[in-house]
C-alpha cells in the first residue's frame, strides 16, 4: 500500500480545516475546523509510522498521535468554555462580533 | 500465557527526579492550593496533612544527602499551616503567599540544579555539563536553566503585582494562582523539552492556562474578546505547528530533537518534506512569540487581558517561546541553516520595524506596550539567527532583561489603572511626574530600559545581542535593530516627557499602589538597575548556558 | 492495487466528503453530525493502516466525547441556522488560501513520494506495533510528556470550570477600597451578566437560582 493516499487525505483535511477557520463565523464551527486540522496531523503520523518506519520509530508516531488526541480533547473543553462565557454575556457566538478592539 | 507475559522484564527507565525538581514542587503546590481553595472553612484539614507529607519527604531527602531539596520541602511544609493560621479568613492571601513561596522554592531548586551540573565551579568561569534525562525527553542545559530563572522570577513578581489588582476588579478567584503555577510549569517544561512530543504538550499546557487567564475578567467584554481571539488563533497556530512537526517526523523518522538534527544532516534525508515541516513550524512558533506577520493577535490580547496577566504573558511567554525556538532551530534544524537563517532574519527585521512604527501611533498605554513587546521579539531573534554561542546566550540574557523591564512597566500601568478605572491613554499621563513622582520615575526607568538606554538592563541586553549579530556578519540586521531602537526610544522618551514636563490635569485621580504592588514594582526596578550596572553575574551564567544537549 | 488500497480509497472518499460538508453545511447540527462522520471515517483510516488501538481511541475520545461535546455546545449557544449566519464574508479569501495551500502541499508531497526521495514507500502488507508495544513505549520512553499531559488536563479542567461556572460570589474577602469599573463588575450579586433583554427567560431563571 502506498502512503500517497493517506498523505493526500491528510493534506485535504488540513486545508478544509483552514477553509473552515477562515470562512466560518460561528465560534463553535471554527473550533470544529481546528479539530479537522488536528486530525489531519494524526493521519500523517499514523500513515508514516506504519508505512515508512516499520521498526522502532513506528511506535513513536502512534504515540504522538495519542498525545495529540488527548491535547485536542482538552482544547475543545477549554474552547467551548470560552465560547459559552462569551455567549452568556452577549448572546452571540459569532467571531466577527468580537470587534470591541480592532482585530 | 498471561503469566508468561507478566514475567517479561519491563524496562523501567531511571527517573532522575532532580532533573525536574522545581516543576515537581510547583505542581504539588498548585494541587495543594487548589485543595485549600476547595476546603474553604476547614483549610487546616488540608494544610496539616500536606505539611506532614512535605516535612516527611523533606526529612527523608535530607537523610539521603539531598540537603537543598529537603530543606525546600521542609520550609514549604512549615510555611503552609503557618500561612493558613496567619490568614484565617483571607483565602486569596493564603493563595498568593503560597504561590509566591512555592516559586521562591522553585528558584532555589533551580539554583541547586545549576550548581550540581556545573563543572569546575567556584570563581573560575564554569561551564554547564548538559544532562539528558528521562530517556532523552528532558535536557538540563543552559536553555533550560536560564528559562527557568526568567520564568520563575516573572511568576514570583507577577503574584504580588497582580494581587491588589485582582481584588480591585473582583476577579481574585482561588483558581488564579494554581493556573499561574501550571502555566509556569508548562513554560519551564518547554524550556527543557528535548523531543517533539514533550515540546508540544508543554506548549499546550502554558497556552491553555493562558487562554483561561486572559479571559479571567469574565464579565469584561474586552477580556472575553482577548480570550477568544487568543484561543482561536492559538489553536490554529498549534495545529499548523503540529503539521510541521508531523512532516519533520515524516522526513527524519525521529521525534527526539538531537536525533532529528543528526538525521537531517544526512544526504539521504528528504529535504523537501523537511523544509515544508520547518516552514510550518516557523509559522506556528512565530505566532506564539508574535513575530510579524504572525503578530495580529498580540495587541488585542494584551490590551484586553487583565493587566497582571498581560505582564505575565509579555515577560514569561516570550522567554518560553524563544527557549523552544532556540532549541528547535539550533538542535534539530542545524542541517537546514541555509534556509531558516535568512527567513528568520527577514522576519526579525520586519518585526523590529513594524512593531516600532505601530507603537508610535498608539494612544493606549497597554496597546503601546504590546507593540513594544512585538518589537522586542525581533531583537531577541537576532541572537537566534546569529547561530553562535554568543547569540544563544545573548538571546537568553536579552529575554531576562526584557522580562524585568516589561514587568516593571506593566506594574506601573496597574498602579495607574487602579484609580483611573479602566484603560490608560497616553494623554492621561500628563504631569504624573509632578503628582506621583515615584510611579512616574519607575515607569520612565522601565521605558528607558525597554528603549535600551544606559545604565539600565535593557542597554546591556541589546548590546550583547547586537554584538552577537555583528560577529555573525549580520550587520544589516543590527543596523535595522539600532534604527528601530532609535524610533522606539523616541516614543518612550515622549511618554517620559509627557509625565515630567507637562502640567497635570487636577481632575485625574492619583495612582495608588498596594503593598504587594509596591514590593513587586520596587524589585523589578531594582533589578532593571542592578542588571544594568552589574550584569557580570548573570552574563556569566548566560555564557555558560551556551552548552546544549545535542 | 491491493485490497487494502480499495478499502482505503472508499473510506478516504467518505471521510473527505464528510469533512468538506462539515465546513460548508448550512445547518449547524448537520455540520456537527458530519464532523462525527469524519472522525469515525478517520478511525476507519486508522484501521486500514493497522493502527487498531488508535482507531479505538479515536472512536472513544472523538466520536464518543468530542462530537457529543460539540453537539451540546451548539444546543447551549442556540446558534441561528442559515448560510448568512454561519459564514462570514471571507469565503473567497478562504477558498484562495486553503486551495492554494492544498495545491502547494500536495504537489510537494506527491513529488517527494513518487520521486522516491522518502525511500521505498510502497509496502505490500501494512503492519503496525501492537497495543503492548505502545503501552511499553508510553510508560518507558515517554513518561515525561505523559506526566506533562496530566498537568495539561488539570489546567484544562480548572480553566473550563473557572470560565463556565456561574459566579459564586467572591471567595470570602473583605470589601474592596477601590473598584475598577471595566463593565465587568455586576450591579448586584446573583444576576449573571446577560445582556439585558436578549434572553429574558434565562435571566429570570438565574435570578431565581442565585437570589435569596
Amino acid at each position: 500500500m502506498s502512503p500517497l493516499g493517506p498523505l493526500l487525505l491528510a493534506t485535504l483535511l488540513f486545508c478544509v480545516g483552514i477553509y473552515g477557520v477562515i470562512a466560518r463565523r460561528n465560534a463553535v464551527l471554527v473550533l470544529m475546523s481546528v479539530e479537522l486540522m488536528l486530525n489531519a496531523v494524526n493521519i500523517n503520523l499514523v500513515a508514516f509510522s506504519n508505512l515508512l518506519f516499520p521498526e522502532d520509530a513506528a511506535v513513536s508516531g502512534q504515540i504522538f498521535a495519542l498525545f495529540i488526541i488527548g491535547v485536542a480533547a482538552a482544547e475543545v473543553g477549554v474552547g467551548l468554555a470560552i465560547v459559552f462565557n462569551m455567549f452568556r454575556n452577549r448572546a452571540s457566538v459569532n467571531v466577527d462580533d468580537v470587534d470591541l478592539m480592532r482585530w | 500465557m498471561f503469566l508468561a507475559q507478566a514475567t517479561e522484564p519491563l524496562e523501567i527507565p531511571e527517573v532522575a527526579w532532580s532533573s525536574f525538581a522545581p516543576e515537581l514542587a510547583l505542581t504539588a503546590a498548585a494541587l495543594v492550593l487548589l485543595l485549600i481553595a476547595i476546603a474553604k472553612g476547614r483549610q487546616q484539614l488540608v494544610a496539616v496533612p500536606a505539611a506532614v507529607v512535605s516535612l516527611a519527604a523533606g526529612i527523608w531527602l535530607v537523610t539521603q544527602q539531598l540537603v537543598v531539596p529537603g530543606g525546600v520541602a521542609i520550609a514549604l511544609g512549615l510555611a503552609l499551616p503557618a500561612l493558613v493560621f496567619a490568614f484565617p479568613r483571607r483565602g486569596s492571601l493564603v493563595q498568593a503567599w503560597g504561590a509566591g513561596l512555592a516559586l521562591v522554592g522553585a528558584l532555589v531548586l533551580t539554583g541547586w540544579q545549576y550548581l550540581t551540573v556545573l563543572e569546575g565551579g567556584g570563581t573560575e568561569v564554569a561551564t554547564i555539563v548538559p544532562q539528558a534525562a528521562l530517556a532523552g525527553a528532558l535536557a538540563n542545559d543552559g536553555i533550560a536553566f536560564f528559562t527557568r530563572i526568567t520564568v520563575y522570577l516573572t511568576g514570583l513578581l507577577v503574584v504580588p503585582i497582580g494581587y491588589g489588582y485582582l481584588q480591585d476588579r473582583r476577579i481574585n478567584r482561588a483558581e488564579v494562582e494554581p493556573l499561574l503555577l501550571l502555566a509556569v510549569v508548562g513554560m519551564a517544561a518547554l524550556g527543557t523539552a528535548n523531543d517533539l512530543i514533550t515540546l508540544f504538550v508543554a506548549l499546550e499546557v502554558l497556552s491553555l492556562a493562558l487562554y483561561v487567564l486572559a479571559g479571567l475578567a469574565r464579565r469584561d467584554r474586552r477580556s472575553q474578546e482577548a480570550s477568544l481571539k487568543y484561543f482561536v488563533l492559538g489553536a490554529v497556530a498549534s495545529a499548523i505547528l503540529l503539521y510541521g512537526m508531523a512532516l519533520t517526523y515524516v522526513a527524519s523518522g525521529e521525534l527526539a530533537l538531537p536525533a532529528i538534527g543528526s538525521s537531517l544532516g544526512l544526504v539521504t534525508t528528504d529535504r523537501v518534506v523537511a523544509t515544508l515541516g520547518l516552514a510550518l513550524i516557523t509559522v506556528g512558533l512565530g505566532f506564539k512569540v508574535a513575530l510579524v506577520p504572525f503578530h495580529l493577535w498580540t495587541p488585542d490580547v494584551y490590551q484586553g487581558s487583565p493587566t497582571n496577566v498581560t505582564a505575565f504573558m509579555a515577560a514569561a511567554t516570550k522567554a518560553a517561546g524563544f527557549a523552544a525556538i532556540l532549541r528547535l532551530y539550533l538542535v534539530a534544524f542545524p542541517g537546514l541553516q541555509g534556509l531558516w537563517v535568512p527567513v528568520l532574519a527577514v522576519l526579525a527585521a520586519l518585526t523590529m520595524l513594524y512593531g516600532a512604527y505601530l507603537a508610535l501611533v498608539q494612544r493606549d498605554l497597554k496597546r503601546m506596550l504590546a507593540y513594544s513587546s512585538i518589537t522586542h521579539a525581533g531583537y531577541a531573534t537576532i541572537g537566534v539567527v546569529a547561530v553562535s554561542d554568543a547569540g544563544l546566550s545573548g538571546t537568553l540574557w536579552y529575554l531576562l532583561t526584557y522580562a524585568v523591564s516589561t514587568l516593571g512597566a506593566f506594574a506601573c500601568v496597574i498602579a495607574i489603572e487602579r484609580t483611573r478605572g479602566g484603560e490608560v491613554g497616553l494623554l492621561e499621563l500628563r504631569g504624573l511626574g509632578r503628582t506621583s513622582p515615584a510611579i512616574a520615575g519607575i515607569l520612565s526607568l522601565c521605558l528607558l530600559s525597554l528603549a535600551g538606554l544606559p545604565p539600565t538592563a535593557g542597554f546591556v541586553g541589546k548590546l550583547v545581542v547586537f554584538q552577537a549579530g555583528v560577529q555573525a556578519g549580520l550587520t544589516w540586521l543590527v543596523v535595522i535593530g539600532v534604527l528601530s531602537s532609535v524610533v522606539a526610544a523616541f516614543f518612550y522618551l515622549r511618554i517620559a516627557g509627557t509625565m515630567f514636563l507637562e502640567d497635570a490635569d487636577p481632575a485625574l485621580p492619583l495612582p495608588a499602589a498596594s503593598s504587594g504592588l509596591t514590593v513587586g514594582t520596587a524589585v523589578s526596578a531594582a533589578l532593571v538597575v542592578f542588571l544594568g550596572i552589574q550584569p557580570q553575574l548573570f552574563l556569566q551564567v548566560a555564557d555558560s548556558a551556551a552548552a546544549l544537549v545535542r | 492495487m491491493t485490497g487494502h488500497d480499495v478499502v482505503f480509497v472508499l473510506v478516504g472518499l467518505l471521510t473527505a466528503a464528510a469533512a468538506i460538508l462539515t465546513v460548508t453545511s448550512k445547518n449547524l447540527v448537520h455540520a456537527a453530525l458530519f464532523l462525527a462522520t469524519t472522525l469515525a471515517g478517520i478511525a476507519g483510516v486508522f484501521l486500514v493502516l493497522a493502527a487498531d488501538f488508535l482507531a479505538l481511541v479515536q472512536l472513544v475520545v472523538y466520536v464518543g466525547a468530542v462530537a457529543v461535546l460539540f453537539l451540546f455546545g451548539l444546543m447551549l449557544t442556540r446558534a441561528p441556522i442559515g448560510r448568512e449566519a454561519l459564514d462570514n464574508q471571507n469565503r473567497g479569501l478562504a477558498i484562495g488560501v486553503s486551495g492554494g495551500l492544498f495545491v502547494v502541499l500536495s504537489a510537494l508531497i506527491v513529488d517527494a513520494v513518487v520521486g522516491g526521495s522518502l525511500g521505498d514507500t510502497t509496502v505490500a502488507e501494512v503492519t503496525g506495533p501492537g497495543i503492548e508495544d505502545i503501552g511499553m513505549a508510553i510508560f518507558a520512553e515517554w513518561v515525561l510528556p505523559f506526566e506533562v499531559l496530566s498537568m495539561l488536563l488539570l489546567a484544562a479542567l480548572i480553566g473550563a470550570i473557572v470560565l463556565a461556572r456561574r459566579e459564586p460570589g467572591d471567595s470570602g474577602e473583605e470589601a474592596m477600597a477601590t473598584r475598577i469599573d471595566f463593565g465587568d463588575a455586576p450591579p448586584t450579586e446573583g444576576t449573571d451578566s446577560l445582556s439585558s433583554g436578549s434572553l429574558p427567560e434565562l435571566t429570570s431563571g438565574e435570578r431565581r437560582e442565585g437570589g435569596p
